[in-house]
């Protein structure tokens, strides 16, 4: 794992011609996982972004058609595309967000996420936060384009993997 | 309302709509004490503070409506049915009977009486219309247009459009400055801050600013600009007239919309992510307090009221 300081990746021009649906009102994730582990190994795992297939079950596999740029196949559904925006391997400290939705296989239409590890009593604290919209970001929107829906969605992804990652790391059987 | 000049003048008042819990509170800025915490319709984003007529206004886009509550008593007077998503919102302070709101559905500014609380006009815009700005002296408008990388300039009495200028990508908050010369507009995709100045209304320049910059705003004496950035939790500070960069501000999470005391000393910024709002001595230049708020403030426009 190369020690960059902080990494800005040039994808974020491409990304803005892409239309998002992007909805007036943003909903937020805030979870942790404390995870018994020193914080390089925890931070050697996360901050490779093609990789996340080897330590999170909803991820089945993971393309990288351009550096910064990973194609997510989720399990049982399709394709997301996610998009880097920095790396500070200093702050342990990563973000990306999603480049290409598909709100069949992930009812969100826009997210950004940034991943934060720190070093606590317990071992090393790993927070991900979420910031998105809905699905439907009409006013009227079904359930399952709802911003519960989206939610859950956002929820279930981050602490399926950070529960994933934490068994992995402390060697449960 | 004129009986109070006999009394010392009252400190400052921040009005925080918070999205998660359904509420505006008022905050008074001396003493950090909340004021009042007012249930309102769901999920309100942008305020603003009418000063003719006492009252504070929240926009609810999920909801199509607008809410009135009196600045005094702090009791919901009403609800303006708008339809469509109402967002930016700005209160005609020249006296004349006029509330501005884009509407983020429809792409339109929607021009509402403030006597009758009803839409008299709805006027095409560009695609999103987010934040939105008034020089009342000058009589324009300036309307970010989200999805179409642009601000538009309107006429604030007639329905004239005078231009529509090209900005950096996903224009979202709006500033003019209290001299009217210099507009400038946030683009959240690219990091830029256009520059716009007001005689042809040409783009003069575009600076780079912080990750995600979602608010933006002016000190009333034309010194500083402030642009909050959402993705690297910071408010970056510049002279206004040469445009130079003078310091980077730590805030709390995801800040989003920022204003500045009448005086001009202080700054105040609400972080979405982390349920507080930094206050920032503009002189020092730095944050000398973090208040603890309710749920996801956001308060999209001018949200300090005197």
């Amino acid at each position: 794992m190369k020690k960059l300081a902080t990494v800005f990746v040039a994808g974020q021009i491409a990304l803005t011609s892409l239309a998002f649906a992007h909805g007036p009102t943003p909903q937020k994730i805030d979870e942790t996982v404390v995870i018994s582990a020193p914080v390089d190994a925890v931070w050697n795992k996360v901050s490779d972004f093609s990789t996340i297939a080897d330590w999170h079950p909803m991820v089945e596999k993971v393309e990288v058609p351009e550096e910064g740029t990973r194609i997510l196949t989720l399990k049982d559904k399709g394709n997301i595309t996610e998009s880097l925006d920095d790396m500070n391997a200093d702050a342990y400290s990563m973000s990306y967000r999603l480049y290409e939705e598909d709100i069949e296989v992930f009812p969100v239409s826009f997210y950004s996420v940034s991943i934060e590890l720190s070093e606590g009593a317990e071992g090393t604290e790993m927070n991900w936060k979420g910031r998105f919209y809905r699905a439907d970001t009409g006013n009227f929107p079904p359930e399952h384009y709802s911003d519960e829906a989206a939610v859950a969605a956002m929820t279930e992804f981050a602490t399926t993997g950070m529960e994933s990652l934490k068994t992995q790391l402390e060697g449960h059987k | 309302m004129l009986l109070l000049t006999a009394l010392p003048l009252a400190a400052e008042r921040a009005i925080l709509s918070h999205q998660a819990v359904d509420t505006v509170s008022v905050i008074d800025v001396e003493t950090a004490k909340t004021l009042a915490t007012v249930p309102v319709a769901a999920a309100p984003v942008g305020v603003a503070y009418d000063p003719l007529r006492h009252r504070i206004y929240s926009t609810h886009p999920e909801k199509g409506l607008i809410t009135v509550i009196d600045s005094e008593t702090y009791e919901k007077i009403g609800e303006i049915k708008t339809g469509g998503q109402p967002f930016g919102i700005v209160v005609d302070d020249s006296g004349k009977r006029q509330v501005f709101v884009t509407d983020w559905e429809r792409d339109a500014l929607l021009v509402i009486n403030a006597e009758s609380m009803l839409v008299v006009d709805l006027l095409a815009v560009g695609s999103k219309p987010a934040g939105i700005a008034l020089d009342s002296k000058a009589r324009r408008l300036y309307i970010a247009n989200r999805e179409s990388d642009s601000v538009t300039v309107l006429d604030a009495d007639t329905p004239d459009q005078y231009a529509e200028v090209k900005t950096g990508k996903a224009p979202y908050a709006v500033a003019v400055s209290e001299d009217g010369q210099q507009v400038f507009v946030a683009g959240i995709q690219d990091d830029t801050l256009t520059v716009i100045e007001t005689e042809e209304y040409t783009v003069k320049t575009t600076l780079k600013v912080g990750d995600k910059p979602y608010g933006v705003t002016t000190s009333q004496d034309n010194k500083h600009l402030l642009v909050a950035n959402q993705g690297s939790n910071d408010v970056w500070l510049f002279d206004q007239q040469s445009l130079k960069e003078i310091a980077r501000i730590k805030v709390g999470e995801m800040p989003e919309s920022v204003s500045v005391s009448a005086d001009s000393e202080h700054a105040y910024v609400t972080n979405w992510f982390s349920n507080d709002v930094s206050v920032i001595d503009l002189q020092q230049r730095k944050e000398t307090s973090r208040w603890p708020v309710a749920e996801a403030p956001r308060s999209l426009g001018n949200f300090i009221a005197d």
